[in-house]
Parts: C-alpha cells; sequence; structure tokens
C-alpha cells in the first residue's frame, strides 16, 4: 500500500533494527524472550488459554511495536502456524521487526488489508479462509495504535466479522506497559526499561457455527464483547 | 511527541502552541507558548505518563500541582474543542476560496504521495511522488496546493481519514490512496477537524443515519 522507502522515519527504524538482528544471532526468541524479562521485567499469564491446534483468532490490543512483536513471539511459541493480519504501512514496519527477531522469513504469514474498503475484503477472505483450514490469525481489532494509551472504542469491523464468519474462538490477549516504552507519538523512541505484562484470556465463543450472513448488528453486538473481555483483562 | 497528541493547550484552547523540551538530566517538560503555562512530565513504567502544571497560564482555572494521565489531559484537550476558521492572512493568499467558503487547517511545509487507484495492499512500486507544498481542510474540500499542482478532493469523495502511525496522513479519496507527510503537524489534529467538520455538515444535512460516511482514525 505504502512505500517506506525515503519516508524520513523508516530511517530510524532501519538504525534500530541492528540491535534485533544481533540479538537473533545470538539466540533468537528465546534470547528475545529473556533480554525482555531482562530489560521490561516480561511477565506471561494465561498462555495455555492459547489452543495448541484448530482454528482461532487471537484479538490483541495495538500499544507499541516492542510490545506487539513481544506479544506475537508469545503466541508464536503456541502457534507457529501463526498469521498476522495488518495494513500495509504498519506491517510493512511490524514485519521488519519481526524479521530481525528471527519470527520469520519474508512476509508469508502476513494477511495485507487495507484502509479502502472493497480492498479490505480480500485480506479478510483469505484470513478466514485460514480459520477454516484449521491455522491461526492474530489480528488487532482496534485497527491501529492506541494514542492516549487506552483501549480504544469502537473496535473495528475485522475480528468480529472474521469470528462470525468463521465459528472460530477469539482468544483475546492484551499486554499492558508497551505505552510508556514506546508510546505512538514518539515511535522514533524506544526506552530499554519498563514493565510489560502479557495476559491470555479465555476463549470467547461468538456462535457454535460460522454465521451465512453478518449484519451490523452482530458485528456491534460481537464487537461489546470482544471489547469488554479486553477491557477486563487489562483491568485484571 | 506529547504535542502530537496535546494539538491544542487544554487550558488556553489555542491550536499548535504546546512544545515538548526532553533536557539532558533534567525531567521532561511540556510549555504552552501562549498562556505561559507548564507541566513537568513523570513517566511511571507499566502504568504511562503522568503532566504535573507546575506554573499556571494566563488562563485556565486548574491549580498548579495538578498532576494527571496524559490520557486525561488529552480527554480534557477535546472537551474544549470547538471548529474555529482560520483568518484570511497571508498563509491563504495564493488559494482562492469559493463564497462562503471557511479554511479550517492550513498545514505548513508537506509531501503529498499517491498511490495507483485499486493497486494491492503492499505494492511498493505503485506509489509515486506528487509534489512538495501545503495542505488546506475547508468545509467544502481538502485541497493541496503545491508549484505545479492543485488538487482538490471535496468532503464528499472522502471515504477515509487516518493517522497511520505518527507517520502521515492517509486520504481514502474514492479508491485512491493518498499520503500526507508533514513537516511539523499534529496528524490527530486532522483527523478530529475531518470527523468534526463531517459530523458538522450530517446534522446540518439532517443526514446523521445515512448518506456518505466517513471513516477517521480514533481521536
Amino acid at each position: 500500500m505504502i512505500m517506506l522507502e525515503g519516508f524520513k522515519q523508516r530511517i530510524h527504524y532501519a538504525r534500530k533494527l541492528w540491535l534485533l538482528q544481533l540479538a537473533r544471532r545470538l539466540g533468537g526468541p528465546r534470547f528475545v524472550l529473556a533480554l525482555a524479562r531482562l530489560f521490561y521485567r516480561l511477565r506471561i499469564d494465561g498462555e495455555a488459554n492459547i489452543p495448541a491446534q484448530g482454528g482461532c483468532l487471537v484479538a490483541f490490543n495495538h500499544v507499541s511495536t516492542i510490545a506487539d512483536a513481544l506479544l506475537f513471539l508469545v503466541v508464536q511459541r503456541r502457534r507457529p502456524d501463526a498469521n498476522l493480519f495488518v495494513q500495509g504501512l504498519t506491517g510493512e514496519v511490524i514485519a521488519g521487526l519481526l524479521e530481525a527477531l528471527g519470527l520469520w522469513q519474508g512476509q508469508e504469514r502476513m494477511l495485507l488489508t487495507d484502509n479502502r474498503r472493497t480492498l479490505a475484503a480480500a485480506g479478510l477472505l483469505h484470513a478466514r479462509q485460514v480459520l477454516l483450514d484449521g491455522g491461526c490469525v492474530v489480528i488487532a481489532p482496534e485497527g491501529e495504535f492506541t494514542w492516549d494509551g487506552r483501549l480504544q472504542s469502537p473496535l473495528a469491523a475485522g475480528a468480529a466479522w472474521l469470528a462470525l464468519r468463521s465459528g472460530s474462538p477469539i482468544i483475546p490477549v492484551v499486554s499492558q506497559g508497551g505505552y510508556d516504552i514506546q508510546p505512538v507519538w514518539q515511535m522514533e523512541k524506544t526506552r530499554l526499561t519498563g514493565q510489560i505484562h502479557i495476559r491470555a484470556g479465555q476463549p470467547l465463543v461468538l456462535g457454535a457455527q460460522s454465521l451465512e450472513r453478518v449484519t451490523d448488528a452482530h458485528i456491534q453486538a460481537a464487537n461489546q464483547r470482544l471489547w469488554q473481555a479486553l477491557a477486563a483483562l487489562l483491568e485484571s | 511527541m506529547i504535542p502530537d497528541l496535546l494539538w491544542r493547550c487544554p487550558l488556553c484552547q489555542v491550536n499548535d502552541v504546546l512544545t515538548h523540551r526532553q533536557p539532558w538530566l533534567r525531567p521532561e517538560v511540556v510549555d504552552c507558548t501562549a498562556c505561559g503555562a507548564r507541566w513537568r512530565v513523570r513517566r511511571v513504567a507499566g502504568k504511562g505518563f503522568y503532566l504535573k502544571l507546575v506554573r499556571r497560564g494566563a488562563r485556565g482555572s486548574l491549580s498548579v500541582g495538578d498532576e494527571r494521565n496524559l490520557a486525561d489531559w488529552y480527554a480534557l484537550m477535546k472537551k474544549t474543542l470547538r471548529l474555529e476558521t482560520l483568518p484570511k492572512d497571508d498563509r491563504l493568499l495564493d488559494f482562492p476560496l469559493s463564497e462562503q467558503e471557511s479554511v479550517y487547517l492550513a498545514s505548513g511545509a508537506a509531501e503529498l504521495w499517491a498511490a495507483r487507484p485499486n493497486s494491492p495492499p503492499g505494492g511498493e512500486a505503485d506509489t509515486r511522488r506528487v509534489g512538495r507544498g501545503q495542505l488546506f481542510l475547508t468545509d467544502q474540500r481538502f485541497a493541496w496546493r503545491d508549484d505545479q499542482q492543485q488538487l482538490d478532493f471535496p468532503l464528499c469523495q472522502v471515504n477515509g481519514v487516518y493517522a497511520v502511525v505518527n507517520f502521515c496522513l492517509a486520504l481514502v479519496v474514492g479508491q485512491q490512496l493518498y499520503q500526507v507527510l508533514f513537516d511539523h503537524e499534529s496528524l490527530l489534529k486532522w483527523v478530529t477537524y475531518a470527523a468534526s467538520l463531517d459530523a458538522q455538515m450530517r446534522t446540518a444535512q439532517g443526514k446523521a443515519d445515512g448518506g456518505h460516511t466517513l471513516r477517521t482514525s480514533h481521536y
């Protein structure tokens, strides 16, 4: 969707990636998690709530690239087949980070979507097929990073639509503490201290079977349940 | 920086007047260049940022020592929001307006990039640089002006206005995607004004539940 090459912000990321690439060479994801425990006092709860097999949608709160990458790493420990559902530009940034972390090579596990509505459909249909085939899709239902650190409302329609149209359970997973490490208004700066707490909640089943037709009312009701599940995890 | 979020002083209610400074070995501060208020920024690991008012400005009823989470200051700022038109000064000299048209925002220098219509997501080669100029928002359109081009995007054709991380403003016009890279502008300010103008127009036209829908980032 968007070309990042030539954008001044890309420079900041490029400079940071060599550090991550070094971490990858030294030990890969395990080493990164160990570093996160050291620098960010990383705690992980409820990891077993992420099913080891079968179609599932992991819905997470979108706080910062560092917190999101750690969260994805935790999900990938349980589900090596996890796919990330992202928008074009954000996807390129996150993909660069995840590649540097050694979490994947290339972008084959990235399901791209787009702000332009007709083009969003292709990404959604692809993600739905992944779920129907028993795969795992990781999605940020807020649709974009939080600016003020709070869980945003209303949620975008994608996560609810995917869950309703595939009949897959949603696993709410939240990270807390990523905002003050790298707030969206200061993405070029990553603080090396902090506290990150990742929690996975109980699966949320919106319906035993997939719906043939999803209405706005279905989406609204599903989003309300999902938002409450994410908010409850953040407050617990 | 914090003025990307707090793009308006929550005390004196003037746009684009906050500055965020991070001096070495001293606390970070946010200053208002309009009313003189000053906040000290405190980061609490795992909890976020807190701003404490350490100097009262010429306006506002809050007392020195008032400390709140950044999100609470942002909520306070949003309560003060009013759509104000810009005075017709030097910035608007080269920007002819139609009758009864009002300008709400005029950016500083910016770059405009355009994606080819209906290009698939992730297609890097499909983006081209349009030019370097200025973006305007009026009650009728987004307008781009540079040395070579004049592009107008009527609000009724703009389907989406998004802040893409803190990189750029994405405008979805029909199925065409544009990205505006500002030198110094709060993306949230543009999103907020666009959404508020859209809501105002819908109310004026009595189309609260129907008609053209503008989608925006959360603000």
